[in-house]
């Protein structure tokens, strides 16, 4: 383990037994997943659905056990910590605030519930960090006796955050976070979670499939493939020079409100292949533009180049 | 709003702005509840106000299509894919079984698909995202349609086939010459797949114009906000603070008694407490402000004269 290492994933795999038609069928969401999160960094996975990126934060916040391989935070197995214990260390942060807030309770009980949970503190103690958190995450103090049932979606999400931090954990999993609000309190939100990082030393795992937003929070990224990570490094080197032909496609694929912007022509057109039929060799060879023989046949390991690893056989070549 | 012939209009706006409300109450088709009054919705000249049923039948679906965001949902589970284009085809097509076979085929391989004959057979569940909502759209070409209203074509699907998607529909518009109505929340859609914009805000158009006019040099403050609170990776600096419209959209029973934005405006005036028209900047650009940007300066204008021209 590195010193610096807070999540440590080591040949994670996960396996579920689904019935596709009527058949029992073994749907390995992840396959043999490396992967180091720094104390103190952003880290972005990225990737279209069904590439396992939820399964793997999910194995991260402990809530499910790897089939295979090892989790772990601070060194010690994810499954291993009590719920307290691993509730005081990560917390996530759910894409829905429409879903992820009890409707019946009130604002001020919803953010005091982890401390209530650990028995800490007095009733007037209690009140005053909750309406500390309420003022960190910016929601006016009266919101306190409403219900979610109340409050916009931008506010929800705020609540979450508030939620999360109160118990002053030390990693924030965010998956989607942003992806079901609208677009003037999207930004609200990415700013209050960067100011956030910023002012607790957080160190966050964000979850998302919009690239824009990736660029403009992590210090690293890491491109999930079918269960894969097929590249991984930092945030401007994966940006100005794709390593793998996958990561090229979604940074293609980006939309961007510019003037005199043409629609992208992407050089991959068939679909995502399913998670229980993965393609031989490399999983992504039927939709790649270099793939040949060798691809079909053989499933490219990961190569360290530098600070960034991809798992390609005819990679794209870096800039001279 | 105005569409041209062959022309592809973006109708932006956040979550209960109005667009998909809109764009539907070309084809008559609005809630039970709701009370549709205008004061004019044409097709090709022909007024749609006050049609009935059976004239909406040689409408509807014949000459404006509608692609829903959802392929699932608006596509029928219990027929397979040829049931479902086929009704269509037996409704407003006078073709015998094999010609409509043919038809049915030749659209599934114009909008991509390569093995339609498989397709045909296979029920909705048996398809990906993607491929839904293009059998939605070949379901929409069926007629040859004059107009096709697009409700968030691609939001339910992942970012690559997003791309193929919105492609897709510009190149068969280049060839069918359809008008294409493409209602979408995501400005990054509409930068590449649309000639002009009009951006919804409460209920109102507050402002439209050609696409490039309107995403270089926003004169509204709403439109400005939106822009400045997306990153764009390249423009915006990576980690500082982004862009926001503080506050929250009115709900929808406030009465209009003044300017919809005026809560959440950087710059208003006294003059904002009245109700805005939509007012032009010059032939294509219009903005529901009195205090538009324009070439980078705050330009006042006054309402009631302005109203009147």
């Amino acid at each position: 383990m590195k010193p610096d290492a807070l999540i440590t994933v080591e040949g994670a795999t996960k396996d579920y037994i689904v019935h596709a038609e009527g058949v029992r069928a073994t749907l390995r969401a992840l396959r043999g997943i490396d992967l180091t999160v720094r104390r103190g960094e952003v880290l972005a996975i990225v990737g279209e659905s069904g590439c396992g990126k939820t399964t793997l934060s999910r194995l991260i916040l402990g809530i499910e056990e790897p089939s295979a391989g090892h989790v772990s935070l601070e060194g010690k197995a994810a499954t291993d910590y009590d719920r307290l214990a691993r509730a005081a260390l990560i917390q996530p942060i759910f894409q829905d605030p429409y879903s992820s807030l009890n409707p019946r309770m009130t604002i001020g009980q919803i953010i005091a519930a982890p401390l209530v949970v650990r028995g800490r503190g007095g009733r007037r103690e209690r009140h005053t960090q909750v309406m500390d958190a309420m003022r960190q995450v910016g929601l006016a103090e009266h919101l306190r006796n409403a219900y979610p049932g109340q409050l916009s979606g931008g506010q929800r999400q705020r609540v979450a955050i508030a939620r999360a931090l109160i118990g002053e954990p030390e990693i924030l999993v965010c998956d989607e976070p942003t992806s079901a609000l609208d677009v003037s309190v999207q930004s609200q939100i990415l700013n209050l979670i960067a100011e956030l990082r910023a002012r607790f030393s957080l160190t966050i795992v964000l979850i998302s499939h919009n690239l824009a937003v990736v660029h403009h929070l992590a210090d690293r990224v890491a491109v999930m493939y079918l269960g894969q990570i097929v590249e991984s490094g930092p945030t401007e080197k994966i940006f100005a020079s794709p390593r793998h032909h996958y990561t090229r496609a979604l940074l293609d694929a980006i939309l961007v409100p510019e003037a005199h912007r043409r629609l992208p022509r992407l050089t991959i057109d068939a679909e995502f292949p399913s998670p229980l039929t993965p393609p031989p060799g490399c999983a992504f060879h039927p939709r790649c533009p270099a793939a040949d023989a060798v691809c079909r046949e053989i499933d490219p390991p990961p190569v360290g180049d530098g600070d960034t690893r991809f798992r390609c056989h005819h990679p794209l070549p870096t800039p001279a | 709003m105005t569409l041209d012939a062959g022309e592809t209009l973006a109708v932006v706006g956040e979550s209960g702005c109005g667009k998909s409300l809109s764009a539907m109450a070309i084809t008559g088709l609005v809630p039970p509840r709701a009370k549709l009054i205008a004061d004019r919705i044409a097709l090709k000249g022909k007024s749609l106000l006050g049609l009935r049923e059976r004239e909406w039948r040689g409408i509807r679906g014949r000459r404006i299509a509608v692609v829903f965001q959802d392929p699932m949902t608006s596509l029928d589970p219990c027929y397979t894919i040829e049931d479902q284009m086929r009704e269509i085809g037996r409704q407003h097509l006078a073709l015998d079984a094999r010609a409509l076979r043919a038809r049915m085929l030749d659209l599934l391989r114009q909008v991509g698909i390569s093995s339609p004959e498989t397709r045909l057979s296979q029920y909705p569940h048996q398809l990906s995202g993607g491929l839904r909502q293009r059998v939605m759209i070949a379901i929409a070409l069926m007629c040859e349609p004059e107009l096709i209203i697009a409700d968030e074509p691609t939001t339910a699907l992942d970012v690559t086939i997003q791309a193929q998607v919105l492609r897709l529909l510009a190149d068969l518009q280049k060839e069918h010459g359809f008008g294409l109505i493409l209602i979408t929340h995501d400005l990054g859609v509409v930068a590449g797949a649309a000639d002009r914009i009009a951006v919804m805000y409460a209920g109102q158009v507050v402002e439209s114009g050609p696409t490039d006019t309107v995403l270089s040099a926003p004169a509204h403050p709403y439109t400005e906000g939106l822009l400045h609170s997306i990153p764009v990776p390249g423009r915006t600096a990576r980690g500082a603070p982004l862009g926001f419209i503080p506050g929250v959209v009115p709900r929808p029973d406030a009465p209009h008694t003044a300017c919809g934005f005026i809560n959440r405006c950087s710059r208003p005036v006294s003059a904002c407490a009245t109700p805005i028209a939509l007012m032009p900047i010059d032939p294509a650009h219009a903005a529901r402000c009195i205090r538009p940007c324009l070439g980078g300066q705050i330009v006042e204008r006054h309402p009631a004269t302005e109203t009147a021209a």
